[in-house]
């Protein structure tokens, strides 16, 4: 006697789903197959070779792999079996999906017993998807002077900056994580340096930058470094930056130190003020004003560290001339004659 | 690093007590014709004393102001009786010197007193000149003379680590390891040539955790060489670099690769020609980042002045670039991979009124196939503009409460198509059509900027995307109050800030047909905080709130609380102590659970022996518990460092430390997640720094 065994039901969880308009996507699907045996017991194999997309109703592309599993069952006994998948759709089928017309874009799974068949399908659009749920898509990761390998003296202090690009919407739950020489050679789990709670938006697409708390770096030797962080669906493994800390004095750090004011830009007089951010280990301030482009000081005023701002009339306004713009920059220094922070070099007008 | 202490009395702290008494003193009339006598130092970092008249009188002595190479260096100037003394703060190069001092007058202008030429090591300054140098000349001779300055300086460390100890540490590594790193620099400057040259190298006899799987490899390096002329200037680099153009084609683009500069020295042309690597590299295997054909651009950008160099003058620039490649590499991870891509861009600024109103104004035209030349995926051809216009609202600024107010406002526009990409600016947000204003307002020390944006995507109007808007408004704030004297001296050198949003998210436009969701949610943050900074020990403190309300109820509201706080003290020349905490509440309002994270950090650095053994240890506890719950991890890290042979200049120092590390996981209702991990290392350190400098 044949056994007469039934798909009765297929379904797709999500039934919608987005896929990115640029660049390639990953869907995680789950198929939910219910069988019904009404008569003897048996045992068959339940697949899918493949899924289908379609665009107003035209197969496109085959999607993913076969699918298969047993299944036995009693008289008047019936199941349901899971599938789960992830399927990737490429940048050029991205691009098909955004410029179909809303709605005319369905994957589909056609399951077989061997006897009967059953159907699911999910309908699929292009853009940031439901309810804007934030995705990381891209870290590029750095040092304050844009390096990303660097050895550091002893103390110096140095910073590393997040790049992130995402899409959507969200909070950014992330950690910088380190690894400190101690256990560089060994473990590699790490401690929270910072953990970072920041508020993202963007219309489609968006960039933020996070930048570290000042990188520890009392002890001699290797330190790694990375930022974790949730919803990277499309980071496959985090990068990681390394530095090596030794005793010495020609470190070179670039743009790591704050200035506040003036703006970039701005026209000057003797009553502007300059205001920048707490260097920690910092002996004393160095303000150098320089021709544009030039490397030569033409003016300049060093205060001590517990001077955090400084009024433009304080400098020898002899070098400066009237109607000449120029650049300006901070250098903090420590007790060791070392460079500990440099701020980038801004433009002043003097009227 | 032992703290030191000036033993000579500071400047104008002495000024300040003998100014106390003046009124006891019996003043002296100036004396006009008075001179100083200046000794130059011996040594790069040696000190330079200019001697004055032991009879000075004290009105005179406020009156002075010493300059050296143009800086200020006043206020750091200590008095050895009426003699100043001035340590540099970094050791001066071979260059001729400048030092100045000054006679400071009431209405802020200076006239000075007397001047001194001088090269380090030198009483006086060379007579000779390039100009003199002629054809006959000896070329050694003459390559001394042109040779105005050079420098050798190398950083390294080698230390042989030795496990005496380990429990659970989880992965075989080599019981011994050799590691080490170095860090160099040079250059010299000849006739009109400047060269730099800068690299570091790792060393690690375990390769599995080399950078590059080679036991001794290059990190970066880099090397510029710069021509200044009289009537032309230019250089070219290589190495790790960027090419200092900010466009919409290139920007933040640093690379290893090489480019080659020429202008003139007024600026009205400059012209730069460039080729990268696009993956971030290090090591040696591809010393000029341009090995990989499937990973290098090339271009060229021109920049123009054509009416005038003054202040104000029109500046066109245009870009080109070509090339293929990826986006992965150190430091950067990104799902997109092969790709080609070429693009031409023109850009113009200009200013008016003595630089009180900018326009800058960018087009671009890019042709970019994300999946390479042989994907599936079609090669756009797309477009990108931007515009800005900022304008100083004061030509000369109020003078408020003695402070000077400065107000700029600014206005943008962006329009990014939808498939626009460069390879070279991989961090460009594209499908953006956005409006922006903005205004910074600097009143002394107080700094206030506030954002608005109004911004929507799907710029190419694809059929099958919904368009979305991003309304937001930023403020920021940040004051410096004054050192506080008096009663109020307990407060330090205080500082505060603000930073705050506000972004609203909404659809524009649902195409017919679609079902993906609808848009709307409101984010929201702010985030307050101060410090304060002391003789010997700073503090700061900050608090964050951000929520987010999703009124589809797709995803869920949420609330986050995030506060922080840091403290440092410098206890004594030998001790620092330094620690902080973050506490944070992760609120998920829809299904009520929250998650806390706690973390913890107290460290210390101590000279136990001076200059001889030194501890360093810190303590670290992270927790995450409530709906989030994780292990709970103690971690604490120590080194205890003997110094035998302290290292000097050109002579190596040798070491020998004890560091290890202890970490603790406490899985609280899953034991299988209780371990606790040690690992002790005997390291062997040779610290090698060399100097030379000419």
């Amino acid at each position: 006697m044949i056994a007469e065994a039934n798909v009765s039901s297929v379904t797709v969880s999500p039934q919608r789903a987005n896929v990115n308009v640029k660049g390639a996507s990953a869907l995680s699907l789950t198929w939910n197959v219910t069988r019904f045996e009404p008569t003897a017991p048996t045992t068959v194999l339940v697949s899918s070779t493949n899924a289908v997309l379609q665009i107003n109703g035209s197969t496109v592309a085959n999607l993913g792999g076969l699918l298969s599993r047993q299944s036995s069952l009693a008289a008047a006994q019936s199941e349901t079996l899971r599938f789960n998948e992830v399927l990737s759709i490429s940048p050029a089928l991205a691009r098909k999906i955004a410029e179909a017309p809303a709605g005319s874009v369905l994957i589909s799974r056609t399951f077989t017993d061997t006897q009967t068949t059953g159907l699911a399908r999910l309908s699929v659009f292009a853009g940031t998807g439901q309810g804007g749920a934030l995705s990381i898509n891209r870290i590029d990761l750095k040092f304050d002077n844009d390096a990303r390998t660097d050895v550091i003296a002893k103390g110096d202090t140095r910073r590393a900056i997040a790049e992130i690009n995402f899409r959507s919407s969200g909070l950014l739950k992330g950690e910088w994580r380190i690894i400190d020489p101690s256990a560089s050679l060994g473990s590699a789990r790490g401690r929270i340096l910072q953990v970072v709670r920041q508020q993202v938006v963007s219309s489609g697409q968006g960039r933020t930058r996070i930048v570290s708390p000042a990188l520890p770096t009392a002890k001699n030797g290797l330190y790694l470094l990375t930022f974790s962080v949730e919803d990277a669906d499309g980071i496959a493994e985090l990068p990681v930056l390394r530095y090596f800390v030794l005793e010495g004095a020609t470190d070179r750090p670039r743009d790591n130190l704050t200035t506040l004011s003036p703006g970039n830009g701005a026209r000057v007089s003797q009553d502007t003020v300059f205001a920048w951010e707490n260097v920690p280990g910092a002996l004393a301030y160095q303000i150098e004003i320089f021709n544009p482009g030039h490397s030569k000081v033409v003016s300049g005023k060093v205060v001590s560290a517990k001077d955090l701002k400084l009024r433009l009339s304080a400098f020898s306004l002899d070098n400066l001339t009237s109607g000449e713009s120029y650049d300006w920059r901070l250098r903090a220094f420590d007790q060791e004659g070392r460079v500990i922070g440099s701020s980038p070099r801004q433009l002043i007008y003097m009227p | 690093m032992r703290l030191k202490t000036r033993k000579k009395m500071r400047y104008w702290g002495g000024l300040l007590t003998t100014a106390m008494f003046l009124p006891f003193l019996c003043v002296q009339p100036s004396m006009a014709d008075w001179s100083a006598n200046f000794t130059p130092p011996d040594a790069p970092d040696g000190t330079l004393v200019i001697d004055l008249p032991d009879d000075l009188d004290v009105v005179t002595l406020t009156q002075l102001g010493v300059e050296l190479d143009g800086i200020d260096i006043t206020s750091l100037l200590s008095l050895d009786g009426v003699d100043f003394i001035y340590k540099p703060l970094q050791a001066l190069d071979g260059n001729e010197h400048t030092l100045k001092l000054v006679t400071l007058n009431p209405d802020g202008s200076s006239e000075v007193r007397q001047q001194w030429n001088f090269n380090v090591g030198h009483a006086e300054s060379s007579d000779g000149n390039i100009s003199d140098l002629t054809e006959n000349s000896p070329e050694i001779e003459m390559a001394e003379r042109l040779l105005r300055s050079a420098y050798f300086r190398a950083d390294t460390l080698t230390e042989f680590s030795r496990r005496v100890v380990q429990q659970n540490i989880g992965h075989e590594t080599n019981r011994s390891t050799l590691s080490g790193s170095g860090d160099i620099n040079t250059g010299f400057a000849a006739g009109k040539w400047t060269v730099d040259g800068h690299a570091n190298y790792l060393v690690q006899s375990d390769v599995d955790f080399a950078q590059t799987e080679r036991t001794i490899d290059l990190g970066e390096y880099d090397i510029n060489a710069d021509y200044q002329g009289d009537s032309v200037v230019g250089g070219m680099s290589l190495g790790h670099h960027d090419t200092g153009l900010e466009t919409l084609l290139v920007s933040d683009f640093y690379r290893r690769g090489v480019s080659a500069r020429l202008g003139t020295s007024n600026r009205r042309i400059e012209a730069q020609g460039f080729a990268f690597g696009t993956e971030s590299v290090s090591g040696a295997a591809d010393p000029t980042g341009l090995n990989n054909t499937e990973n290098r651009l090339k271009g060229v950008s021109l920049a123009v002045k054509p009416f005038s160099t003054d202040v104000d003058a029109l500046k066109l620039t245009g870009t080109y670039y070509d090339g293929r490649g990826e986006g992965s590499g150190i430091g950067l991870s990104d799902l997109d991979s092969s790709a080609s891509g070429s693009g031409w861009g023109v850009g113009l600024e200009k200013s008016f009124g003595q630089n009180r109103t900018r326009l800058k104004a960018q087009y671009a035209h890019a042709l970019f196939d994300q999946d390479g030349d042989n994907g599936d995926a079609p090669k756009d051809g797309s477009d990108a503009i931007s515009f800005l216009i900022e304008h100083g609202l004061f030509e000369e600024g109020p003078v408020i409460g003695n402070d000077v107010l400065d107000i700029d406002v600014g206005f943008g526009y962006d329009r990014v198509d939808t498939f626009f990409e460069s390879l070279a600016n991989p961090g460009l947000v594209s499908d953006r059509d956005a409006y922006s204003a903005y205004s910074n307002l600097y009143w002394g020390a107080l700094s206030a900027n506030i954002y608005a944006l109004h911004e929507t995507n799907n710029v190419d109007d694809l059929a099958n995307v919904p368009t979305d808007r991003l309304k937001s408004i930023d403020l920021g704030l940040n004051y410096t109050f004054d050192q506080q004297t008096g009663l109020m001296e307990w407060l330090g050198t205080p500082y505060i800030f603000m930073n705050s949003y506000l972004a609203s998210l909404g659809r524009v436009k649902t195409p017919t047909g679609y079902d993906g969701g609808d848009t709307d949610n409101l984010s929201s943050s702010i985030t307050l905080g101060g410090g304060s900074n002391y003789d010997d020990w700073y503090w700061s403190a900050s608090h964050s709130y951000s929520r987010f309300d999703d009124y589809t109820n797709v995803s869920s509201d949420t609330v986050n609380n995030l506060t922080g706080f840091n403290v440092g003290w410098i206890v004594s020349d030998r001790l620092d102590v330094n620690g902080g905490t973050q506490f944070g509440v992760f609120e998920d309002l829809d299904t009520n659970k929250n998650s806390f994270t706690t973390n913890l950090y107290l460290g210390a650095t101590a000279e136990l022996v001076p200059d001889k053994v030194d501890l360093n240890i810190d303590y670290n506890l992270n927790l995450a518990n409530g709906s989030g719950d994780s292990s709970d991890s103690h971690i604490v890290n120590s080194e205890v460092e003997w110094t035998f042979l302290q290292p000097r200049t050109n002579r190596p120092g040798l070491a020998l430390a004890l560091r290890g590390s202890m970490e603790e996981f406490n899985g609280n209702t899953d034991s299988a997640q209780n371990e606790t991990e040690y690992q002790a290392y005997m390291v062997l350190r040779v610290k090698a720094p060399f100097s030379l400098s000419y």
